[in-house]
């Protein structure tokens, strides 16, 4: 079972939490000027990272907000959570 | 219009089940028909705070997982601009509050009718809880003026310490009404071992 830290709650059981998928996808700003092949890649393609991977979470049983978080696919461990809007830790802008 | 109905109108209290050793050390008793109000709105903004404060005798806590208590209601955290206000009389009604917030961004929804209050305490409230719920109850990190939503036994649940004028330390359960039937009789379930009481429960329609 994995703890995760809620930006507002704190350290919380995994199972108060819901999954949203890979973090920082911004929607391209005119979809009528995008080709199909680009349109299916910004819908459906995801980078599926073996390491550090940015995902958005829900505190679905708590705070009921979204935030993000940093994630090692290999070992599960959590390396950071931060809110909506934010930068990862230790990315330069 | 037909007459209002707790919660747990399926489960016949008082009930009195001791323990295998013959002890009770669990109780719980529903607080039925309290007023429950959502609060939406920036508490960063004073003139938000302040108009809440002046209907409910406090400002809504900035602080996430806690909550306060004047002498009209109890105010908790539940997000960084939302809150569960609980009316202390009945009389609490979502008008005063309504007319005071009304040149103000907010929202005020009336959930009266769709949770309701499960207290539940003695000595071993803790072990009875703490077999379906993730959340840390240990009073060093939960005490009063704490509060948190989590779940029990796969339930939504705001949890809120206090302090019962008869039978003394007891822990508030805000439930959906239509979970509370099952939230009781598990709870029921997972204290049948220390022995529990379910007593009959407190306000009226």
């Amino acid at each position: 079972m994995l703890q995760i830290e809620c930006p507002w709650c704190g350290a919380r059981d995994q199972e108060e939490f819901q999954y949203g998928g890979e973090a920082h996808i911004v929607r391209p700003e005119n979809p009528d000027s995008l080709t199909d092949a680009h349109w299916a890649d910004y819908l459906f393609n995801r980078t599926n990272v073996k390491g550090v991977h940015a995902e958005q979470w829900c505190h679905a049983a708590g705070c009921r907000r979204w935030f993000n978080v940093l994630r090692d696919t290999m070992s599960y461990k959590i390396l950071a959570a931060y809110r909506p809007g934010e930068q990862p830790p230790g990315s330069e802008e | 219009m037909s007459a209002k109905h707790s919660s747990l109108i399926e489960i016949e209290t008082p009930v009195l089940r001791p323990g295998s050793d013959g002890q009770t050390l669990f109780w719980m008793q529903e607080h039925a028909f309290c007023v429950h109000l959502n609060l939406r709105g920036d508490s960063s903004s004073s003139v938000f705070s302040e108009a809440v404060g002046a209907v409910t005798g406090t400002a809504p806590p900035e602080h996430p997982n806690t909550c306060v208590s004047s002498e009209h209601c109890r105010l908790a955290w539940l997000g960084p601009d939302e809150w569960l206000l609980i009316g202390v009389h009945e009389d609490f009604g979502p008008a005063p509050l309504e007319e005071r917030l009304a040149p103000l961004h907010h929202a005020l929804t009336a959930l009266s009718g769709g949770q309701t209050i499960l207290r539940v305490g003695g000595e071993n409230w803790r072990n009875v809880l703490a077999s379906a719920c993730p959340f840390d109850l240990h009073p060093r990190v939960f005490g009063e003026g704490a509060c948190a939503q989590t779940v029990i036994a796969y339930t939504n649940v705001l949890l809120m310490p206090v302090e019962d004028p008869d039978r003394g330390e007891a822990l508030d359960i805000v439930v959906r009404r239509s979970f509370a039937d099952h939230l009781a009789r598990w709870l029921m379930d997972a204290a049948a071992e220390d022995g529990f009481e379910f007593l009959s429960p407190v306000g009226s329609p």
